[in-house]
């Protein structure tokens, strides 16, 4: 069950690494944690933080749904932070580091500690309407190959992780995390949990020591602490496993026991399958309408396909509508819809269009000719170039 | 033999690269022309000598930005003649004027100026017109210009100009009663603030030009910032104290102005600009006058 759990962090791991230094992709985009961070501006605006997008989303709810059918398994299978924290941990136990047992008491008080952290990171996000946090973040220090807007900070807390791990098991996880806060709530009623059975048990305590959660399995007939990260470390060392005094499974049914497989595969299955709507369902991040008639789409609509470069975030698109927005030379009248899916270049954009008042040309005119900002005072270069199309060759 | 096979390798880069640099060469010198045909208000064959630079070396981002450029400004000027509603009229006489300022189009700046100074007749307009004569070196006419205003519209930056145009003409002790007398805002804007500035460095009131300069460059957005510092070392009229020790100490002052990352698109929480960010579908509704 342990090689088992390794090879599957070691396959997320790998992913991510492979994902974020080899493909270049955009690791923010599929963090759970970004969609909790993302909902309030999605729902009062319309639009994604920064250069979150909608996969986000999905990814939560799948995250969340896993959570509610097997309780922490992102924490035990996929968070890149618990694995290397618990790998590091690993590690230094195998060259004589003991880690430190903290109280069952003083533990459960710690673990208090991530509701705060978890209040604070939205509270600033929602009113700044931006990823503060991710200035601080561990995760995003590393998975941004060094963003722009990493601190010194952001080294520093992960610095105090990785000294942290390997003395104390997952630190982290068990005490600051905030998507482990919002996880709680959804674990407390997990459908599956690791069952006792007290005739078969010999009391040895081995399962309480090898919680790397702090659970004390040994007390309990069923584990229904919110915390459990679904490892089954605790099946694992169960001296008495070959009578199956410790077992996991739904509480009531069909058969006794499940393996750890049925596990994975439902994670894995989760996981596609927000992968999957990420592609069917590919709804736009950035959303901004212009329109004289106050919201009546005109009979008649066009739409205009592009690949634009350098449209990574939220900041670039408001740029982007500025433009598109101008009242000089290159105005466009009539209804507009911009839709767009910010990120590595080239960003897709779909503008919708009337066009009995405007048409393609007009439109990648605006678009990519300089604007005078008359309340700035001087002449804004656009940044945005369209694929397939050079402003230069555009002479009328 | 290794040895020649070095020689053979240079000669090779050498005959490789050549037709490079000999295109980065010409496109170099096609974009110097057309910067000398620009301002001798030569738009059209400014245009094209910039179009030819930027098909000589299509990865100049410069090249390609001022051909677009340019070729906007010749269809805003065919416009503007045609324009029939005032504020749209004023602001591509804006827009032009300011171009004209950045590539020293002076010429063509002084007959935007007075065009719409004869048709606004407004402070603001006068001081655009003085401070163009101002650049084009005609002092004489700013002085004839601001002397005629009425006290209502002569606001500070025409005063300003007025008072630089004396100091250039000699007439030192007007000038020094302009500086003396001349009422500026506690939060002037930092062209008011370098006018000033060059205003007390000719009548050899160097400290108060350092203090209005430093002043200056804290209203100056960061972004613009080191264009400013270079402008006032290259300025004449701050010639006689650009040796001094309170110049240098004016160079180093920062920028207090908080200004948004938007185009870089960065930070949008410290983006002094987000409460004013049009993300909200409720103010998408364009107030743009339409056609």
């Amino acid at each position: 069950m342990k090689t088992t759990r390794r090879i599957v962090q070691f396959g997320f791991l790998a992913l991510t690494v492979v994902g974020v230094f080899v493909v270049k992709g955009n690791a923010e985009r599929w963090c759970p944690f970004g969609g909790v961070e993302a909902i309030y501006s999605y729902a009062t605006e319309g639009n994604m933080l920064c250069s979150l997008g909608v996969s986000n989303f999905y990814i939560l709810a799948a995250v969340l749904l896993s959570t509610l059918l097997l309780r922490r398994v992102f924490c035990g299978y996929m968070c890149p932070i618990g694995t290397v924290s618990e790998w590091l941990q690993s590690g230094a136990r195998r060259i004589g580091v003991r880690a430190l047992r903290v109280p069952g008491a003083l533990d459960r008080v710690l673990g208090l500690l991530k509701y705060p952290v978890l209040a604070f990171i939205l509270f600033i996000t929602y009113r700044a309407g931006e990823l503060l946090f991710r200035e601080f973040d561990p995760c995003y220090a590393l998975l941004s190959r060094h963003g722009e807007d990493i601190t010194f900070w952001a080294y520093v807390v992960s610095g105090v992780i990785v000294v942290g791990s390997l003395v104390i098991t997952i630190p982290f996880c068990r005490w600051l995390c905030p998507l482990a806060a919002v996880l709680n709530p959804f674990s407390r009623f997990g459908l599956t949990t690791v069952k006792r059975d007290t005739k078969l048990c010999t009391d040895c305590g081995v399962c309480s020591r090898a919680c790397p959660m702090n659970i004390p399995v040994a007390e309990r007939d069923r584990v229904d602490e919110a915390r459990c990260i679904s490892c089954l470390g605790c099946l694992e060392v169960c001296r008495t496993s070959a009578t199956d005094a410790l077992s996991w499974g739904p509480p009531k049914t069909l058969a006794r026991s499940w393996p750890q497989a049925a596990l994975i595969a439902i994670m894995l299955f989760c996981i596609s399958g927000a992968v999957a709507t990420t592609y069917a369902f590919p709804i736009p991040s950035f959303v901004q309408t212009f329109d004289q008639t106050r919201g009546t789409q005109p009979e008649r609509t066009a739409t205009l396909p592009m690949e634009v470069n350098n449209l990574s975030c939220r900041g670039n698109s408001t740029l982007f509508a500025f433009f598109i927005d101008r009242d000089d030379l290159y105005e466009i009248d009539g209804y507009l819809k911009i839709e767009a899916w910010p990120g590595p270049s080239p960003a897709q954009v779909l503008i919708t269009y009337d066009p009995a008042m405007t048409d393609e040309g007009e439109i990648k005119q605006a678009i990519t000719e300089s604007y005078f900002d008359s309340e700035a005072g001087f002449w804004r270069h656009s940044p945005f170039d369209i694929e397939g199309y050079d402003p230069l060759d555009d002479d009328d | 033999m290794t040895r020649c096979s070095v020689l053979v390798g240079l000669a090779l880069a050498c005959v490789l690269l050549s037709p490079c640099l000999a295109l980065a060469d010409s496109a170099g010198k096609l974009y110097e022309k057309g910067t000398a045909l620009l301002s001798q208000g030569e738009f059209d064959g400014a245009y094209e000598a910039f179009r030819q630079a930027a098909k000589a070396d299509p990865e100049n981002q410069e090249y390609r930005q001022q051909t677009a450029l340019v070729r906007q400004v010749i269809k805003v000027r065919k416009r503007l003649g045609e324009e029939k509603d005032a504020q749209k009229w004023g602001k591509m006489a804006n827009a032009l004027r300011t171009f004209y300022h950045d590539n020293q189009v002076y010429g063509e700046a002084l007959k935007i100026d007075r065009e719409a100074h004869d048709r606004m007749g407004t402070g603001e307009s006068a001081a655009n017109l003085a401070e163009t004569q101002l650049l084009a070196g005609k002092n004489a006419e700013a002085v004839e210009l601001v002397s005629g205003l009425s006290p209502e519209i002569a606001i500070p930056r025409a005063l300003a100009y007025l008072g630089i145009a004396l100091a250039r003409q000699g007439e030192i002790d007007r000038a020094k009663e302009i500086a003396g007398t001349l009422k500026i805002p506690v939060k002037a804007a930092a062209g008011l603030l370098f006018d000033c500035a060059c205003l007390h460095a000719l009548v050899g009131d160097k400290s108060g030009a350092a203090k209005l300069l430093t002043r200056c460059f804290e209203q100056t957005p960061p972004s613009r910032l080191d264009g400013a510092k270079l402008y006032a070392k290259q300025c004449e009229d701050l010639s006689s104290m650009v040796a001094g020790l309170e110049f240098a100490e004016a160079l180093k002052t920062q920028s207090k102005v908080k200004e948004s990352k938007c185009s870089g698109g960065t930070s949008c929480g410290k983006c002094p600009s987000k409460s004013s960010c049009s993300t909200d579908k409720k103010t998408s509704s364009s107030t743009k006058g339409k056609k």
